[in-house]
């Protein structure tokens, strides 16, 4: 692998690691002991700190990396005998969601990779603990000497926005993960890198829920205030601005049925909100620009329910042909009742990442994906699930993404 | 009938017939606006008071080109301040022009009288010819140049006071009422400041001071409309202050501060205050984003507007000065929001 080459005068603060140790480390096989040690201890000192009450994602994040469910993966994964991590991966981190960056920090030491992630120039408090931690986890005599390539090859470093910088480690890295959307993917590949750098790159996604509707009439109160928060948990806690969270909710069902289970799980979902959700008040404006983009785009005003401004509904028209297209942020709705699930896969790009159910057959919904050959969807979970990070992310396995394989014959 | 002398009554009756009116007419001549007005639920013959006016938010006049009228009858542009991809473009036909500044002039002169004033501008000449948003105040100078006999600029091209200019201005209409022009953070930093550093101290007090631009410079440092007089009356003599509020978005129906700091809506504007929560009108006195509302604008549909300028409505009717009819407080602008989600801003 190739030396990054920095200038004295570059202003790069190394808030984990330092040039000279990254450059000097060299890759390992997949699930390296000493790797999962790591992880392990990282977790462990996640977990004990003070404030972690505070930061969900940072617990979430900890739990992630718990020793089971890196076992788990692994076991998941197979044999790694014949694989190594691709080099050095370089991570670009995205620039508003707090603990993306760790998830791909551990993607890509899982596949034996060094790492340098590039955070962004926003800090946050619970991404700044995770740095901490992980710069004190690795200076304990557990990890020192650094006898272990992987984690002496760890770095996370921050610098404004600068091309010659980012140039210095994009045209030295072996694998470069861009998170993101569109524009910093587009940026990025204007940067040079080896011809052999292998790359994943996050672009802008939309995602949808589809609800089956005689399920969600089946359901008592207590299941149904539980549905409720899934969903709030997949949309409000991040301004219904993930990927992965639905803009678009399609009820399965006739129409009879459908307009009773809307009554029963909008309600529920619309006291959560009132309880938990604080729209900003320009918020409410960025809403009324949302909802005057997507009239132009249907050539029409929108039919919306609009109890207030932090939960506003609208109805799909039935001739729209591009349900990827439909992106409704900080509680804004688009919905369609179907009989006939397969009417909707024709509606679905390529940039459809995440559908988000409930009372539907996940595996028989991916079958109809396949073979219906829709270009979107990657992952099919559960209402209350869409924010959970999993290895197979964007319809990439990252672990055997980010390693190689040798064939020895 | 005086410009600030309608009743409640009166403008209730009046204000909601010629601005469902308006709403009527932009709603069948720009389509835009009427898919946005009707997707928050307005349909013909919905207004009944004038809070059921509907209103679209002024940021949409810098993502789209909104006109009700054909594009060869525009005559004039305005276009606001702000970064390139960033400006309000507010399209004037012929009658909508006259009527704005007709309304200036209406509105202004029930503070100055009929004639023209000389004019001394709180600004370098410079201004006149700015890019950026430099060129907001260039436009604000020409707005209110119709009031001026002759006009003289105070600073020089680097922003400070231009003593000579200014001692020529005053012999020649020093002893006699002339106008005062100019951006408020500019006053403050360029004229006040600057005369108080330099310990000098001058007599404008036949001049009556019109300043508008916002208070949120000053209000970052701390200083009051109260200060800001203050200052005013010690190192320049002047006793006569009308803070002014408006808006590309609706020239000529501003707001002015009367003789006892209120800011007075005219015959020809209303303001709302409205609850971010869900858009209901606020009480007298609370707090909410404003709703401006003005007679004036046929050719764009700018007659409501929601803004982005927190405040309230604070009087109805009853301002010591006796001008009747609403007065409003601004308070600010709105707080920026940290929206979290995953698409990038890459920084």
């Amino acid at each position: 692998m190739s030396d990054i080459a920095l200038a004295d005068t570059d202003n790069v603060e190394w808030i984990v690691g330092d040039p000279a140790s990254l450059n000097a480390a060299k890759p390992t096989r997949p699930f390296d002991p000493a790797v999962l040690a790591f992880l392990d201890a990282w977790s462990r000192a996640i977990r004990a700190h003070p404030d972690i009450r505070h930061f969900p994602d940072l617990a979430a994040f900890a739990f992630y990396c718990r020793k089971g469910n890196l076992s788990a993966i692994q076991n998941s994964f197979g044999s790694s005998a014949d694989r190594i991590g691709w080099g050095r991966a370089l991570h670009i981190a995205p620039s508003n969601v707090p603990m993306n960056f760790a998830y791909s920090l551990v993607m890509g030491m899982l596949a034996g990779n060094t790492n340098v992630v590039r955070l962004a120039s926003k800090h946050f408090p619970q991404a700044d603990i995770a740095c901490q931690l992980a710069g004190e986890v690795l200076a304990t005599p557990a990890f020192q000497p650094k006898s272990s390539e992987c984690t002496s090859g760890v770095a996370i470093v921050r610098f404004a926005r600068n091309d010659a910088i980012l140039s210095a480690f994009t045209q030295s890295a072996d694998a470069l993960l861009v998170w993101g959307g569109d524009a910093t993917v587009a940026h990025l590949r204007t940067l040079p890198r080896p011809a052999r750098c292998v790359e994943l790159a996050f672009a802008d996604r939309t995602s949808l829920a589809v609800l089956d509707a005689e399920a969600v009439l089946a359901l008592r109160a207590p299941q149904l205030a539980s549905l409720a928060q899934g969903f709030y948990n997949d949309t409000y806690v991040i301004d219904q601005n993930a990927c992965s969270s639905p803009s678009v909710v399609i009820w399965h069902g006739d129409d009879a049925n459908a307009d009773q289970a809307k009554r029963a799980f909008w309600p529920a979902v619309e006291a959560l909100v009132a309880r938990t959700y604080d729209l900003a008040p320009v918020s409410a404006v960025d809403k009324m620009l949302d909802v005057s983009r997507h009239a132009e785009h249907f050539g029409a005003p929108l039919t919306l329910q609009r109890p207030n401004n932090a939960i506003m509904r609208a109805t799909l028209p039935e001739t729209t042909s591009n349900l990827s297209a439909i992106k409704g942020r900080l509680g804004l709705f688009f919905e369609h009742t179907t009989q006939d699930l397969t009417s909707i896969l024709p509606r679905l790009r390529n940039t459809t990442q995440t559908l988000s159910h409930f009372g539907c057959d996940a595996a028989a919904l991916r079958d109809l994906i396949i073979t219906h050959g829709v270009s979107g969807v990657d992952r099919i979970v559960p209402i209350g699930k869409a924010l959970d990070f999993a290895h197979t992310w964007d319809g990439h396995d990252l672990i055997a993404t980010l390693s190689r394989r040798i064939i020895a014959v | 009938m005086s410009v600030f002398g309608l009743s409640k009554a009166e403008r209730d009756h009046q204000l909601r017939a010629r601005l469902t009116a308006l709403t009527e007419h932009h709603d069948h001549n720009c389509p835009p606006y009427s898919r946005l007005i009707r997707s928050y639920g307005y349909a013909p013959g919905c207004i009944h008071q004038l809070h059921d006016v509907p209103f679209i938010p002024a940021r949409m006049f810098k993502t789209t080109r909104l006109t009700s009228v054909p594009e060869d009858a525009i005559v004039k542009t305005l276009v606001s301040s702000g970064t390139s991809g960033d400006k309000s473009v507010i399209a004037l036909d012929r009658l909508t022009a006259t009527a704005q500044s007709r309304a200036l002039m209406d509105v202004v002169g029930d503070f100055i009288g009929k004639s023209r004033l000389p004019m001394l501008i709180i600004d370098a000449s410079s201004t006149l010819s700015a890019r950026g948003p430099a060129s907001a105040r260039a436009a604000g100078i020409a707005g209110f140049s119709i009031f001026s006999k002759s006009r003289t600029f105070a600073l020089n091209d680097d922003f400070e006071p231009d003593l000579d200019a200014i001692e020529t201005f005053l012999d020649a209409h020093g002893d006699q009422p002339f106008l005062v022009f100019g951006f408020t953070f500019l006053i403050w930093q360029g004229f006040c400041a600057a005369l108080a550093q330099a310990g000098v101290t001058l007599d404008l007090g036949q001049g009556r001071l019109f300043h508008g631009g916002g208070w949120k410079k000053l209000a970052d440092k701390n200083i009051s409309n109260t200060a800001f007089k203050e200052k005013l009356a010690d190192v320049a003599g002047i006793t006569r202050v009308h803070n002014y509020y408006g808006m590309v978005e609706q020239t000529g129906s501003i707001m002015v501060e009367c003789e006892h700091a209120r800011l007075h809506l005219s015959k020809y504007s209303d303001v709302i205050a409205r609850r971010p929560h869900d858009f209901s009108p606020c009480a007298l006195g609370e707090p909410g984003l404003l709703q401006t509302l003005s007679t004036l604008p046929e050719s764009y549909p700018g007659h409501s507007i929601l803004t982005e300028d927190v405040g309230a409505v604070a009087f109805d009717d009853t301002c010591p000065c006796g001008r009747i009819g609403k007065a409003i407080e601004i308070h600010g602008r709105v707080a920026k929001a940290e929206v979290r989600g995953c698409s990038d801003a890459y920084v």
